[in-house]
């Protein structure tokens, strides 16, 4: 029997691992040469609660068929997504395997530091399930997704929590040092590794912020194994529901177990009680180490007698004494007494939930604005600019302190519009980690401090790539929805704003023309400026043609503020393709002819010198 | 006008002007060893056109000696294929780094400070990744900040000092293969204004008298010889240009030891191309204000009298 789990948990680990590095691949891709059928089967989008979102955001069955497969596989097997395919679980689960390591290498045993991690890391005794915690973070998860406020499941639910450590340390950090080992191997000559495009660095606070997850989780793996997936996570709660009523489930074998306790010292999920012979079902991962770790080969698995009793009709004699979590007091499975909630935990959880949604709903309104972040009053936005702005109505509320006032924050090409995706977006840095161009960032308080860590664009490193859509394939919960290549051409997701009285061709008198030999769809015109005989032209925005893309603000180069920046839309538009009536400036003089392959060559003396 | 028609006349043309210039050439060759500054070349594909012009000029062996490394700069800012003319024709590059590597060169390097991101695309939708890496030579990245190092502009004028890149440093031999094509800033792009991909932050550029720092940028930049692919002349929605119709095929090409005298003589192409064929502007000389600023700072000549040019027509 011990040998079967044995070969089992290598099993599982073995599917985790390949899982969890097929999941990390995109954040590890800083080249972004993945093949395509990467993309197409994207294996994010196979994440319990992103898959939930996109379905519930797109109404589509097919994006929800990994919510729909695991919750019926709890009811199967247990909580096996928490063991097998949850990538910050399986994250836990390496970093409580690096924990222990020094107590288990030979040459490390023996020193301060693996008798301390020894007598330290990864003992585990059995608590009773924390349901008050449990189930208020879970009604936050369910209300988050009823009401439309899922970038609160981005600092609770584990994909987003992973996807911060990956996206805001593991990202940057690699991209940092292939650039340094590829600059040092430059100065001998050897140029095979290419520096990353664009610049990867994140913002101090991100990688602070996802440090900070990074240890806290790190400690408590170490000291409680998956504690967080026992009192914070909602999906451990919510498979919990369903984990107790599974058809196939572990149990003691009382003739064989001799009450050592070395199962539950190896439960990382802290659901074993040896002392009682009792597993906690809400709370296992099916793991399997205590199993595998069993000496006696006491632990098996066998039917639930629950269900056995369901189809017999007869009281189960089979089941052993310990086994429990059948169904106790309700018929009723999701009944307040079968998830173990006393009848004061309830009123209380809902209470203390209303408050967080109350101050959490108030987003549009701004608890950025209250302390003066993110969109508040214009104080000092634009000072210094001459003239004054136009902002259109149907322009971003969103802008950035200091800047000028008519730059506002555009949401990503396929997020729709700025609420969707404001709402959608759990900043899991995926998309951030993808953009070719390095422009997605996780943000402060660019969207306001209830938009913290999800990701926005910074056109001061670079600009939306016109060809790529590689954030609309990444995205796994729906808030930047998937567009081909070809549709992304023409979403427009803002409107870049020209002001004369910045750019340099009228300051300074000299040539530019950066932002219109930048612009991808011909939306900016040269046209005359000043006297014919200075022969110097200024840009003309066709606000129709513009897509939005940033890359006129990129590189216009006036400073502090640009003389051309985009002005983000609410909603997203489609934008119209340039032809040559829409022109302002048609020279006179110019005939008209249809353009052709083949220069006619001068007859006589092919050189005009 | 029939095909046939068209060669003849092309050809009797060539012949008809080749007698005055071969005997300009005769006088001059007496004090500049019979070697020209200035080869222009008309009427064959690019790499062909290169092979003829080159074998004019002395050969690639007077340029490169045996055991130096060459750094060649294409133009390779936008990711547009070659049918565009956006970027250095790739069979053009391929040629010249096939020559280098026969004339001895050790190594032969190729960068360029694409315009945005997403370098590494654009060095392989221009095929000059291919061109160069086919031959052996190497495409060393242009997009990272810690490539370029802070070098001083002695003769500047407005450009006092600024970040080149690693390659474009006092490199043994440095060759300048720009695409002739339009530009909606500075008119008409070739040579001199190429330089721009040398350098980390053009922005500054663009803010101070953009055409006073490309002519600065030059007085700075050692080159050995400067070729410009006029083989697709782009003349309106320049410089990326936006479908291939707006860049004709015209078969030109220079070689110039003379990178002042090389944008000249470019932009009379661009002239008579533009003419020719009713698109564009046909700008002149006085124009493109970066050419004469060069030539003020001693970098060239903007008189094509004082080289001695050879004209070859390959129709």
């Amino acid at each position: 029997m011990n040998k079967i789990f044995r070969i089992l948990k290598k099993f599982r680990v073995l599917i985790a691992l390949a899982i969890f590095f097929a999941i990390s691949a995109q954040f590890l891709d800083i080249y972004h040469s993945l093949p395509k059928p990467y993309y197409m089967y994207n294996p994010t989008a196979t994440l319990y609660a992103p898959s939930l979102s996109k379905m519930l955001a797109m109404g589509s069955l097919a994006a929800g068929s990994a919510f729909i497969t695991f919750t019926i596989c709890a009811l199967i097997f247990g909580r096996i997504y928490c063991s097998f395919f949850c990538p910050f679980g399986i994250l836990m689960d390496i970093i409580r395997r690096i924990g222990l390591s020094p107590s288990k290498i030979s040459f490390l045993k023996k020193t301060s530091l693996g008798k301390f991690c020894a007598k330290n890391f990864g003992k585990y005794k059995y608590v009773r399930a924390r349901n008050f915690i449990r189930y208020f973070f879970l009604g936050i998860a369910i209300l988050a997704i009823a009401f439309g406020y899922k970038h609160l499941l981005g600092f609770i639910d584990p994909y987003p929590l992973y996807g911060k450590i990956m996206g805001c340390i593991v990202t940057p950090l690699l991209a940092e040092s292939v650039n340094t080992i590829g600059l040092a191997l430059s100065n001998i000559g050897v140029y095979s590794i290419k520096p990353v495009d664009g610049n990867p660095a994140v913002a101090l606070y991100a990688f602070g912020f996802a440090l900070l997850i990074l240890a806290a989780i790190s400690l408590a793996t170490l000291l409680r194994g998956r504690l967080y997936c026992n009192t914070i996570c909602p999906v451990g709660a919510f498979l919990g529901v369903f984990s107790r009523f599974s058809i196939f489930k572990i149990a003691f074998d009382n003739s064989k177990c001799v009450s050592c306790g070395i199962c539950e010292r190896n439960c990382k999920a802290e659901c074993v009680d040896a002392k009682n012979k009792n597993i906690d079902f809400s709370k296992c991962v099916m793991c399997l180490n205590c199993a595998a770790q069993c000496p006696k080969g006491a632990i098996y698995l066998r039917l639930n007698p629950g269900i056995k009793k369901l189809f017999s009709g007869k009281k189960s004699e089979s089941a052993s004494a310990g086994a429990s979590a059948d169904l106790k007091k309700s018929p009723f499975p999701l009944h307040r007494e079968n998830l173990g909630i006393s009848r004061r935990t309830l009123p209380a959880a809902i209470l203390a939930l209303g408050g967080i949604l109350c101050s959490a709903a108030k987003k549009d309104a701004g608890i950025g604005k209250g302390l003066g972040m993110g969109k508040g009053k214009m104080r000092n936005a634009g000072l210094g600019i001459g003239g004054n702005c136009k902002i259109d109505e149907d322009a971003s509320p969103y802008f950035i302190e200091g800047e000028r006032p008519d730059k506002r924050l555009a949401s990503p090409p396929g997020s729709g519009s700025i609420e969707s995706f404001l709402n959608l977006c759990t900043g899991c840095q995926i998309c951030t980690a993808a953009c070719k161009s390095q422009i997605l960032k996780p943000s402060l308080s660019e969207w306001g401090l209830s938009g913290f860590m999800q990701p926005f664009m910074d056109f001061s490193q670079g600009f939306c790539l016109h060809t790529c859509h590689a954030c609309t394939k990444a995205c796994p919960t729906g808030a930047i929805k998937f567009l081909t290549s070809k549709e992304k051409l023409l979403v427009k997701i803002g409107t870049a704003k020209f002001k004369k009285s910045l750019c340099v061709v009228k300051t300074d008198g000299t040539d530019c023309a950066a932002c219109a030999e930048h612009c991808p769809v011909q939306a900016i015109e040269m046209i005359p400026f000043g006297k014919l005989e200075n022969s110097l032209y200024i840009p003309y925005v066709h606000e129709d043609v513009c897509i939005g893309c940033g890359a006129c603000e990129y590189i216009c180069p006036v400073t502090p503020h640009k003389a051309i920046v985009v002005q983000g839309l609410k909603v997203h538009k489609k934008a119209v393709v340039f032809n040559e009536s829409m022109r302002i400036y048609k020279p006179k003089e110019k005939k008209k002819t249809t353009p052709t392959q083949n220069a006619p060559a001068p007859s006589d003396n092919p050189f005009p010198f | 006008m029939k095909r046939r028609e068209f060669v003849y006349k092309v050809a009797l043309g060539a012949a008809a002007s080749a007698i005055p210039a071969g005997k300009t050439l005769f006088a001059d060759a007496k004090e500049k060893a019979g070697l020209p500054d200035m080869v222009a070349i008309h009427g064959g594909t690019a790499a062909d056109m290169f092979e003829k012009g080159i074998a004019e000029m002395g050969g690639m062996s007077r340029f490169v000696k045996k055991g130096q490394t060459v750094v060649i700069k294409p133009n390779i800012g936008w990711d547009r294929p070659p049918e565009y003319g956006a970027n250095t024709d790739p069979g053009l590059v391929a040629k010249i780094v096939k020559y280098c590597f026969d004339a001895g060169a050790k190594e032969v390097f190729c960068f360029d400070h694409t315009c945005g991101n997403d370098w590494d695309n654009r060095y392989k939708v221009s095929g000059i990744a291919a061109a160069v890496e086919s031959n052996g030579g190497k495409m060393v990245p242009g997009n990272t900040e810690n490539m370029y190092e802070p070098q001083t502009v002695p003769k500047g004028v407005s450009l006092k000092d600024c970040k080149v890149h690693k390659l474009a440093i006092n490199p043994d031999v440095f060759i300048n293969i720009p695409v002739l094509k339009h530009h909606g800033g500075a008119k008409i792009t070739c040579a001199l204004k190429n330089y721009m991909g040398c350098i980390w932050d053009r922005q500054w550029w663009h803010r101070n008298n953009m055409p006073q720092c490309i002519a600065d940028y030059a007085s700075y930049q050692k080159t050995t010889l400067t070729i410009v692919d006029a083989y697709r002349v782009m003349l309106e929605h320049g410089p990326r240009g936006k479908s291939p119709e707006f860049s004709p095929i015209a078969k030109y090409q220079l070689i110039s030891t003379d990178i002042v005298a090389a944008d000249v003589a470019a932009t009379q192409i661009f002239a008579s191309v533009a003419k020719a064929t009713g698109m564009g502007v046909p700008y002149k000389l006085e124009d493109i204000k970066y050419i004469e600023a060069a030539e003020k700072l001693g970098v060239g000549t903007t008189d094509l009298s004082k080289l001695n040019v050879k004209r070859i027509s390959m129709a």
